[in-house]
């Protein structure tokens, strides 16, 4: 080999290793930029999904799907069980998602009982759900939407054609409209706190 | 008709015959060409060229021939190698006779060698050093930049939004959605972790 082609075969190497030191060191760059904005602060941490909350939901997820095809099959008294065991499932202590499940499956459980004539049962289950209750949350509102139903269910059920039950079916709906109300205000109030919010 | 000077008839005071003189005037030219550093013919007969090298030898005797810079070193050369390496067989080329064009200038053996080994280190070193440049990209941690999703979880009632009464039983769509979006985060943590990240 000549030594002019050896000097070009240096400095062609001598070329890629540039490139690749520059690609290096860009790419390097980039990296310390990124991480330099994006490290995980303390409050991020909070937000990391645990294999455990995982599988509760999924075991949630399961139990409303088998209550839906109970449901469907109008097999109402397995589906009620299904949507039970919801409420008995372990969710990680202190993660949000434990109760926005247990309420909507406390909503849906009211509605099972309600149809199956079960009132009185159904609204305990809806109070012991608001009871409960930590924060302000559609879940909840949905649970007073339900607690509504519940009462004009119970003045569908008062209404006798008696005075007395005629009484306690207007006061029962006019329970229906407390709750309905109680779930609008909750839903207008954390519309308006999830706009204010950043994105 | 030429005169023979073995013959025994042979009278140098004989008449010098016409192809005497065009042979002594041919060979006078080709002295003066020589002599004037115009180079000789290729083709010549050896008595010929026998008497031309005795001429030059004999000039450059009298010290009236101005060797080049060039052809004095390479003379020179020839003769320390010569000197230098008598037990080895000569690679080294004598000298070419003197009116041939100028060969290129000589290098010395070991100025050569290094010469033509520097290409050959200067592209293994900048190989060597693109190679771990390479190395050092492949494997550098990479720091993955986590997504909205993972740095900061969404809320069940960010994902769901309001509960309307028409949908207040379809907790399973709900879940659902809740499910869904936790697997997504929890599989983006499982990504940044294997890869080295903040997680």
């Amino acid at each position: 080999m000549k030594t002019t082609t050896r000097w070009l075969v240096g400095a062609a190497l001598a070329g890629a290793l540039g490139g690749t030191a520059l690609v290096s060191c860009t790419a390097g760059d980039e990296d310390r930029a990124s991480t330099s904005t994006r490290l995980a602060e303390p409050s991020d941490l909070a937000g990391t999904v645990s294999q455990d909350l995982l599988v509760a939901l999924a075991q949630a997820k399961n139990f409303h799907h088998k209550a839906k095809v109970y449901m469907t099959d109008g097999n109402l008294t397995e589906a009620t069980l299904a949507v039970r065991q919801i409420l008995a499932i372990q969710f990680p202590l202190g993660t949000p998602e434990a109760e926005d499940v247990r309420q909507d499956a406390r909503a849906l459980l009211a509605k099972l009982l309600v149809a199956q004539g079960k009132v009185d049962e159904a609204m305990r289950t809806v109070d012991e759900g608001i009871a409960a209750a930590t924060r302000d949350s559609f879940f909840l509102a949905n649970l007073h939407t339900v607690r509504g139903e519940v009462f004009e269910a119970q003045a569908a059920l008062a209404d006798d054609g008696t005075p007395a039950g005629k009484a306690n079916a207007a006061a029962a709906k006019r329970a229906a409209i407390a709750a309905y109300d109680r779930s609008i205000a909750i839903n207008e109030a954390l519309q308006k706190r999830l706009a204010a919010e950043p994105k | 008709m030429t005169h023979d000077p073995d013959d025994d008839d042979f009278d140098p005071d004989d008449p010098v015959s016409p192809a005497e003189l065009a042979h002594a005037r041919g060979f006078g030219e080709l002295i003066d060409r020589a002599v004037a550093g115009r180079g000789v013919p290729a083709a010549m007969s050896a008595d010929d060229r026998a008497l031309v090298e005795v001429a030059t030898v004999i000039r450059g005797a009298a010290g009236r021939i101005a060797l080049t810079d060039a052809r004095a070193a390479s003379i020179v050369d020839a003769a320390l190698l010569a000197a230098v390496d008598k037990d080895r067989p000569r690679s080294v080329s004598v000298p070419p006779p003197l009116g041939a064009p100028s060969p290129p200038r000589v290098v010395s053996i070991d100025a050569a060698r290094k010469r033509s080994l520097l290409p050959w280190i200067a592209a293994t070193v900048a190989t060597a050093v693109a190679a771990a440049a390479i190395a050092i990209l492949v494997t550098r941690p990479v720091r993955h930049t986590p997504s909205a999703s993972v740095a900061a979880r969404r809320s069940a009632d960010q994902l769901v939004g309001v509960i309307t009464r028409d949908r207040a039983g379809d907790a399973a769509a709900r879940i659902d959605v809740i499910y869904a979006d936790r697997l997504d985060g929890w599989r983006e943590q499982g990504l940044a972790v294997r890869s080295g990240g903040t997680r």
